[in-house]
């Protein structure tokens, strides 16, 4: 059998944006924390009638633009979301039934925030592999905007809507390396929903992020026998532009070959590292690629994706 | 830490090009904000092992409060 991994991704960002420039006064806030900070010019929202699975829809489609999909030979469908169109179904569902994708397609949700992406690599690559399944997606669509409140500072200039959906198979670009994977359960507290609501101790998760996942990289490099200076691209999750420097700052790596780019829809949650990876997919000369996606939870999980020549 | 490492230090959490001196005013300093804030926490934790609270940095008036916060792991 070959090896599996990651042959096409798409990504859906809706049109709609609010300017963090249009609410400097409202929340005390100035250009260099916009741009040096954050990072986040403006965030993405979806429509107010645009459901989970409608986001799921759409990054399909794109994904149909970019490659040609047989439903029938989709063996597998994952979608990582902690904002699902109801609790009971899972959205898979709802998304299997809208695509009309084949009977035999397995289908089940993932519910984790932003180290979703990377863990949901790990578990669609094994359950194909276990069950000799070759073409899979494996989707993220985790729209904030439906637990935010818009005058909440700490979450409102940060958040944005999006989706991606991630063609698994046995003829891919990148294939994987070992995977890690952590958890501080103790420290949930600082980013939870209540009452519909989302709260985020920014404070803490930037201790936690700052603290955890430079150690997690080299545990990463260690497993994959790899040196750093190998590294053709680091893909953080896009929490913020600022946790994303320190990260890079703490390894000290060139930042050349650190990601950020949420300048024009903010953080996409779980959709953050797939929509920068879709680019790095026609750049050749990107061979190694380190991902590491951290937030809820606490919760983190890092990978390590080889090109396949 | 010398003094004048610190402040560079400082200078760099701060994602500041400008230069910066020990009396500067806080307020009056651009980038000075809610993620500096936690970053000079996480810089005394990494650099020097002092864990100061959130609330003592935001007591802080100027760029020499904050370097007292290093008490004499600074000189």
């Amino acid at each position: 059998m070959n090896m599996l991994g990651i042959k096409e991704i798409a990504s859906y960002i809706p049109e709609n944006r609010v300017s963090n420039y249009d609410r400097k006064e409202k929340f005390s806030i100035n250009d260099h924390f916009i741009e040096k900070k954050i990072g986040v010019k403006r965030v993405a929202l979806k429509g107010k009638n645009e459901n989970t699975s409608d986001l799921c829809v759409k990054s399909f489609s794109k994904l149909t633009e970019k490659i040609s999909i047989d439903k029938n030979k989709i063996e597998a469908m994952v979608v990582v979301t902690q904002n699902p169109d109801n609790n009971i179904p899972h959205t898979s569902a709802i998304v299997h039934g809208i695509l009309g994708l084949s009977n035999k397609c397995a289908c089940f949700d993932i519910s984790l925030g932003c180290s979703g992406y990377v863990y949901g690599l790990s578990i669609l690559k094994s359950f194909m592999q276990d069950n000799n399944l070759n073409n899979g997606l494996l989707i993220t669509a985790d729209p904030y905007s439906k637990i935010i409140d818009m005058e909440d500072k700490n979450t409102s200039l940060l958040f944005g809507d999006a989706s991606s959906v991630t063609l698994i198979t046995d003829n891919p670009v990148y294939t994987f390396g070992k995977f890690t994977f952590g958890t501080i359960g103790k420290k949930y507290e600082y980013l939870v929903c209540r009452d519909n609501k989302l709260y985020m101790n920014g404070a803490e998760i930037f201790k936690f992020a700052s603290e955890y996942i430079p150690n997690d990289i080299i545990m990463l490099l260690k497993a994959n026998n790899i040196d750093i200076k190998d590294i053709d691209r680091f893909i953080f999750h896009q929490g913020s532009k600022y946790i994303v420097d320190t990260i890079a700052k703490s390894l000290n790596i060139n930042t050349e070959n650190v990601a950020f780019d949420i300048y024009d829809y903010g953080n996409t949650v779980s959709s953050s590292i797939p929509i920068i990876i879709e680019k790095e997919l026609r750049k050749e000369e990107v061979e190694k690629i380190v991902i590491s996606g951290f937030g809820v939870g606490l919760s983190w999980a890092s990978g390590f994706l080889i090109r396949n020549n | 830490m010398k003094k004048q490492d610190l402040i560079e230090e400082i200078k760099n959490v701060m994602q500041r090009e400008k230069n910066l001196t020990l009396e500067m005013e806080l307020k009056d300093i651009e980038e000075w904000d809610s993620l500096t804030v936690v970053g000079i926490a996480a810089l005394y934790d990494k650099f020097m092992g002092i864990k100061i609270e959130i609330n003592d940095i935001n007591k802080c008036k100027t760029i020499s409060d904050i370097v007292k916060l290093a008490g004499d792991k600074v000189y």
